[in-house]
């Protein structure tokens, strides 16, 4: 008894330096070991329980598990398997390890049970016999009772071979169990060894891993091949950062940027947007120059209604004064909440509330402030997809042109004048950029899109500007077509 | 406790947020303001001086007063405004000259061409860079005569396209890289604030215009 504790105290020290595997056997063992105990002192339930061998034959019949336990038992681990067999399922889990340990005498089990045999010895048999009972106490309740009455012929026959072969094997076990221990102790010490080797070279390895990422760092901060490592070249480099940075917030602020990686289409997305803010600002003043004759613009109507237009009509105050009593009732309903202790229950109807409110909140300054935004915004989005239609037809018809001459000149007018609320110079690029695929298309695209856009602009206005202009429009039109008519004999 | 505690910052949090958007906003809100006002002012000072003008001359003045209207509510932080008003306080002509005058007030301009020394400064500035640039350029011819390096280079395009959005940005000349990348951030958005005001400005007349009509 003392020696099973000391053993599984050892195993209890021995059991932080083992893999997964050996603690399962460790701990089975230990788990014998107390059941072990837990016999000597009850010795007659086992005793007198010789119809429990019936259920620890049936299990012969049971297929997978416990006949592995039954080999266990043969091979004779035997008052050890026994006892296990009584942990029930925990062995049963266990049980193909355990069965590899018999086969292949199991370290695991045999380190402490030569120990236990020696004095279990005398008493073996009946000590075996109550582990079988056990065994058939833990079945019983595993196993359909069905299968019992089957096996109890196999009764006597049992009990001697069961017997025999357990002195047998424990015997043999007393023997191959210290030299187990020796090649256990020699496994892991060369386990160790590896370890250690292991160990030692990832150690090395991380070290040369170490220099390794330090020396891309060196290189990275080195200058590529021609440049110097002196202050000039790195102070060259936190520039180029700077740069890249700084484009990043011109990619967020320039719209249709984001899908663009790469800084020359950035550079060109960024470049066409100016552009066409430019163009803009200066047809907006082509435009208010012709609108106003003499120019006379009432500020008081542009700052009542134009600049702010939702915030004078009914709409701003409705939505301006909805959110203070919304959060006063929100606050109150807070500390009701929180006063009642069901601040868990009330959470997610709360976050349903502020959901619901604080999206009116954040409503009332984009309505306010930015409706010129979205008189911007959606005309854009609108126009684009317009646009793009536009500008494929035109494209189209940039082939046909040969073959019909006529036809795509009414087409495209009707399509401008569709286009005609929104068509102001719109960024180029964005609309390029989804077909640009060959050189050729480029060109023609181009030429066909300058005149679909130049199309547009004349006939946008042609009640505000001048003949004129028109006639202007009209000349330059005729030359776009001359020169879509060229790029499409390409 | 921890209820409470999870409960009761998250309005003001969001209240917080609100506020600062609605400052940001209200802050976009005055530029374009300020901006109106002194677009309306140089236009206003036209049209007292001269009873009739033709559509030209009416597009020009609108332009050049936005522009510099524009520029002015920077109140010479930025390069591109300050490019923008020295380039309309050199400017012979009559009307521009007039209407910055008029939009920035005497006093400015005088600030400004007091500040010539600024201005000044930013030219001796510019000279360097210049100087920098035809050293890069050389650089460039260097390779590009020995190995084509310079094609490799164009492959990209990159300083092709630098040179285009410089002349776009006014004062862009006179940048570096970086300027001119933060510059083209802030004369993109201000730019924005110009478009925007001006349609709505039109779109007033318009309805302004079929109500009189």
């Amino acid at each position: 008894m003392l020696r099973c504790l000391n053993s599984s105290e050892n195993f209890a020290g021995t059991c932080s330096e083992m893999t997964v595997l050996e603690r399962q056997r460790e701990r089975m063992k230990w788990q014998q070991q107390q059941q072990q105990q837990q016999h000597h002192h009850q010795p007659n339930q086992s005793y007198f329980c010789g119809g429990g061998f019936d259920g620890a034959f049936s299990s012969l019949q049971v297929p997978n598990s416990q006949g592995l336990r039954m080999m266990m038992m043969m091979n004779g681990a035997g008052a050890g398997t026994g006892d296990g067999s009584g942990l029930g399922e925990v062995v049963a889990n266990a049980n193909v390890n355990v069965n590899v340990g018999s086969l292949k005498p199991d370290p695991g089990s045999e380190n402490g049970w030569p120990e236990l045999s020696k004095f279990e010895l005398p008493n073996l048999g009946f000590v075996s016999s109550g582990f079988d009972a056990n065994s058939t106490i833990s079945r019983t309740s595993s196993c359909p009772p069905s299968v019992a009455p089957a096996t109890g012929l196999a009764d006597a026959k049992g009990k001697e071979s069961v017997v025999a072969e357990n002195e047998n094997t424990n015997k043999k076990n007393k023997a191959s169990g210290e030299e187990e221990e020796s090649k256990i102790t020699t496994n892991n010490n060369n386990n160790n060894n590896i370890n250690n080797r292991e160990t030692s070279a990832d150690s090395s390895k991380e070290n040369s891993k170490a220099s390794e990422v330090q020396k891309p760092d060196y290189i990275h901060v080195r200058a590529r091949r021609g440049q110097a490592t002196d202050s000039h070249s790195l102070a060259e480099r936190v520039r180029r950062e700077k740069i890249s940075e700084r484009m990043k917030y011109l990619q967020d602020l320039v719209p249709g940027c984001n899908k663009i990686t790469g800084k020359a289409g950035m550079l060109d997305e960024i470049i066409n947007y100016v552009q066409s803010l430019q163009r803009q600002v200066e047809f907006l003043s082509m435009k208010l120059a012709a609108v106003n004759p003499r120019i006379d613009f009432n500020i008081d109507d542009l700052f009542t209604k134009e600049v702010f237009p939702t915030c004078a009509p009914t709409s701003f105050p409705t939505i301006e004064m909805t959110p203070n009593p919304a959060y006063l009732q929100f606050d109150s309903a807070q500390h009701a909440a929180s006063c009642c202790g069901l601040d868990m229950g009330l959470n997610p109807p709360d976050m349903g509330l502020r959901r619901t409110i604080s999206a009116p909140v954040s409503m009332p300054p984009e309505t306010f402030l930015d409706t010129s935004c979205f008189t911007q915004i959606l005309p854009f989005s609108t126009c684009e997809a317009d646009l793009q239609n536009l500008y494929n037809v035109a494209f189209d018809q940039a082939r046909s042109t040969t073959s019909y001459p006529s036809q795509p000149f009414t087409e495209r007018q009707t399509f401008c004048v569709s286009n005609t609320k929104y068509c102001d110079l719109v960024p180029r690029r964005s609309l390029q950029a989804g077909l640009n695929k060959r050189r050729k298309q480029k060109a023609r695209e181009e030429v066909a899109r300058d005149a679909s856009i130049w199309n547009a602009f004349s006939l946008q206005e042609t009640p505000d500007f001048g003949f004129v202009f028109i006639e202007i429009i009209a000349g330059i039109k005729k030359s776009y077509f001359n020169l879509v008519r060229i790029c499409s004999k390409f | 406790m921890l209820g409470l505690r999870y409960i009761i910052p998250l309005p003001f949090k969001i209240s917080s947020f609100d506020l600062v958007r609605i400052m940001r906003k209200a802050w976009r809100r005055s530029r374009k303001v300020e901006f109106l006002e002194k677009w309306m002012k140089g236009v206003g000072k036209c049209r007292s001086l001269k009873r009739r003008m033709n559509f030209v001359e009416r597009k020009k003045v609108i332009k050049v007063s936005a522009d510099i209207a524009m520029a002015s509510t920077r109140r010479g932080t930025r390069c591109w405004s300050r490019a923008l008003l020295s380039k309309a306080c050199k400017a012979k002509d009559h009307t521009t000259n007039l209407l910055t005058n008029h939009i920035l007030g005497t006093k400015s301009i005088n600030h400004i061409h007091c500040r010539g020394g600024n201005m000044f400064k930013l030219k001796k500035i510019s000279r360097g860079r210049r100087r920098r640039e035809v050293v890069v350029v050389k650089k460039d011819v260097g390779p590009s005569s020995d190995g084509g390096r310079m094609d490799d280079e164009d492959l990209d395009g990159i300083g092709r396209r630098t040179r285009l959005l410089k002349r776009l940005v006014p004062g862009g000349e006179l940048m570096d890289d970086a300027c001119l990348v933060e510059e083209t951030l802030d004369y993109i958005q201000s730019l924005r604030a110009q478009v925007q005001v001006m349609r709505s400005l039109l779109l007033t007349s318009k309805s302004h215009l079929i109500k009189l009509s």
